[in-house]
């Protein structure tokens, strides 16, 4: 038995934006503490609006046990700021000691709101371990981006140096030198946000269900690089048009802030290109089997097909409208994006439903403490 | 006995269940599907709050949910239910202003008129107390870079006549003395960078050749000492950090979850917030310099005039470093200071 059911997003903007500017207004009287009942409401009116087969989701988070959280890191980081101000030496500590429980707090932030989600009373779930987090997330995410820096600075500066190979040769060792750390760099990127979609669906479960991610890293490649090489060409044809007459032109004010504008909405236009195809690719190979049969029964999958062109525009609007209006066009913004975002998805159900049953190991609280969210740390996922 | 449709979600599996959920006036419930009945009381279960047109979610006692799409008639089962209930939590209220369009006016109106407060009022006072209340010893901290960027290529040593320097320096360190200030000031001349003068928060101010050239008097370059001094006196390196930090932490707060688009919606007021803030100060240190100027006797005169030959000056030079940018207008700055010529 094979059926498609369509996602859907009914939130309305002029709703939305009665329920944000309360939020806001109540946020600011409380001096912030009702952030946490904001961030709940926010939340729960999302995932309200979000149907699919007749049936909303659910977000379920008690705002006292995000208060809590928030208070612990506000209080820890304003005491830390304040050694470190009195000790300046410990400022040294500060930085990297911040950096250190980055990973901890993204795992239980996904923990957290796994476990408040639920569709039809079923919970979802995040299983990912500590280790696998600061592998990501540290290593990966932040040690190797600054090896190949640091690594790259080494390689460059004796070029400098070193005055005997002068001229021609210098500058060709130079330009090979800031090529390979770039090449070095494309590549790490990819590798990450690659891993970072597979760490994100692989360790959720939805149930029993869990969710396997069957993209590869190939396609990601193939996406970024014409990502990359397409905003590279557009940037030098770009720059060559404008700039042909000479380089004078670029210090007049008009023409460095005509420049700034171009290359922003290059960027802009990358990244809804980037989006679109990693957002595509990762939900229509994704997969929600059922381990507990052997060989394990694939239940659910996705067919997502988001627009480039039709995002951009989304985007470009949606920033325009909210700059303009100083920030009161930002609930309209976010609904016209959920909106778009949420239609174009369906999800493919290959059997029963009521095969898709709870974990019943999982709903005791195997989890350990309720930590609560400590920080709102968005990977951007 | 009130009726409404429900679905039912028994918490084991994915399957939805319509039934039809009864309440008695006394409040006991049946929830009836197929040929089965669950009974429970009203106050034992738990209602999710309003919000929008979203379905409601009742969790019943047995850890089962059922999700209410009917508002209406939900709405009456609440009302009849009202009396057994213990209060009706903040967020039915905070339900309530979202619903009524002329709360929400009010809202907005409030909300603007909060942030315009904060933004022009809250910030500035509260950076202000907080930097006047932290130890001078952060001063030295913020001034750490100020040794390297005096002896960098952007200055050469001082070619005006070391009785010139000195008859400057003894008339700023006899001011400076009354000042009776915690910070430690001291004076350096330099060739560089047009007509200027900067303070450092430490204490150190920088006077450029060509500013001390350009006053007719050495009243007149003191009065611009003066008013350098008077940023350091009151704190505003520190207060700027202060105020940028709050501004960066404000715009975070308030467009937060709006992703990366943030920086381009952001910056933009960000950067004019900061020009006005530090066109603020400005303003403050040339208070300092009237206020000093009137407890002593002295006209105000000369500082004027040296404000207007500055920015005469800089009108025809290109100097990047505009020394009026992020200054209030020249001449609404001396026509302040005439007004109390005595």
């Amino acid at each position: 038995m094979n059926t498609r059911q369509a996602f859907q997003f009914r939130g309305e903007a002029a709703e939305y934006f009665r329920i944000w500017i309360v939020n806001l207004f109540l946020t600011i009287i409380s001096l912030g503490v009702y952030s946490a009942w904001a961030k709940v409401r926010n939340k729960q009116y999302f995932y309200g609006n979000t149907m699919v087969a007749g049936n909303a989701f659910e977000y379920s988070a008690d705002p006292i046990i995000i208060l809590k959280g928030r208070l612990l890191v506000v209080a820890v980081l304003s005491s830390f700021s304040l050694v470190a101000s009195y000790y300046p030496l410990l400022d040294l500590f500060y930085s990297p000691l911040i950096l250190l429980i980055l990973p901890w707090l993204v795992l239980r932030g996904l923990m957290f709101n796994a476990r408040y989600s639920s569709y039809r009373n079923l919970y979802f779930a995040f299983v990912g371990r500590v280790r696998s987090t600061y592998m990501l997330i540290l290593v990966l995410g932040m040690l190797t981006p600054l090896l190949i820096l640091v690594g790259g600075y080494f390689l460059v500066i004796p070029l400098f140096e070193d005055s005997l190979s002068e001229g021609v040769m210098q500058m060709i060792w130079l330009l090979l030198a800031l090529g390979g750390v770039a090449f070095l760099l494309f590549v790490w990127w990819v590798l990450f946000n690659y891993y970072l979609q597979r760490y994100y669906v692989n360790h959720s479960h939805y149930g029993r269900l869990s969710f396997a991610m069957m993209a590869s890293l190939k396609q990601f490649f193939v996406f970024f690089s014409i990502g990359i090489l397409g905003f590279l060409i557009a940037l030098m044809l770009f720059l060559s048009f404008n700039f042909s007459s000479g380089i004078n032109n670029l210090i007049a004010d008009s023409m460095l802030a005509y420049t700034i504008t171009t290359v922003s909405i290059m960027l802009l236009y990358l990244r809804a290109y980037l989006k679109v195809r990693v957002f595509n690719q990762v939900w229509n190979m994704t997969r929600l089997m059922d381990q507990v049969d052997q060989p394990p029964i694939q239940l659910m999958s996705f067919h997502v097909e988001l627009k480039v062109n039709a995002l951009f525009f989304v985007y470009l609007t949606n920033i325009i409208a909210s700059a303009l209006s100083l920030g009161l066009l930002i609930p309209w913004a976010k609904v016209r994006l959920a909106r778009y975002q949420i239609n174009r998805m369906t999800l493919l159900l290959h059997g029963d439903l009521d095969r898709i049953i709870a974990d019943e190991k999982m709903k005791v609280g195997s989890f350990g403490g309720e930590m609560g969210d400590l920080l709102d740390i968005n990977i951007g996922l | 006995m009130i009726k409404i449709p429900a679905n039912y979600f028994d918490g084991h599996s994915a399957l939805a269940i319509k039934a039809e959920l009864r309440l008695q006036e006394n409040g006991e419930c049946q929830l009836l599907w197929d040929d089965v009945q669950y009974d429970f009381v009203w106050t034992e279960a738990e209602l999710s709050p309003a919000l929008g047109k979203t379905a409601r979610i009742l969790r019943l006692p047995n850890g089962a949910k059922c999700e209410i799409s009917d508002l209406m008639v939900l709405a009456r089962m609440e009302a009849q239910q009202q009396a057994k209930q213990k209060s009706r939590g903040l967020l039915y209220w905070v339900n309530q202003m979202e619903s009524r369009w002329h709360f929400i006016v009010i809202t907005v109106v409030l909300v603007i008129g909060l942030a315009f407060g904060m933004v022009g009022y809250g910030l500035p006072a509260l950076s202000k107390s907080v930097a006047l209340a932290l130890p001078i010893s952060i001063d030295q901290r913020l001034s750490e870079g100020a040794a390297g960027l005096i002896e960098s290529e952007l200055f050469k040593p001082s070619e005006l006549p070391l009785e010139r320097q000195q008859a400057i320096a003894t008339e700023f360190i006899r001011i400076i003395n009354q000042l009776n200030d915690e910070h430690s000031f001291s004076l350096i001349f330099r060739k560089g960078l047009a007509a200027n003068a900067f303070a450092f928060p430490s204490g150190i101010i920088l006077v450029t050749d060509d500013l001390v050239n350009l006053a007719q008097t050495d009243a007149e370059v003191v009065g611009v000492l003066l008013h350098e001094a008077g940023h350091v006196v009151n704190r505003h390196g520190l207060q700027l950090l202060l105020q940028s930090s709050a501004v960066t932490l404000l715009v975070t707060a308030i467009t937060g979850d709006f992703s990366a688009s943030t920086g381009f919606i952001a910056a933009l007021p960000m950067l004019l917030l900061k020009k006005g803030y530090s066109r603020d100060l400005e303003r403050e240190a040339d208070d300092f310099v009237l206020e000093y100027m009137k407890a002593q006797g002295l006209s105000t005169q000369p500082f004027a005039d040296m404000l207007q030959r500055i920015s005469q000056n800089h009108e025809h030079t290109d100097s990047i470093w505009q020394y009026t940018s992020s200054h209030p207008a020249t001449g609404e700055r001396i026509s302040r200071l005439r007004q109390v010529v005595p």
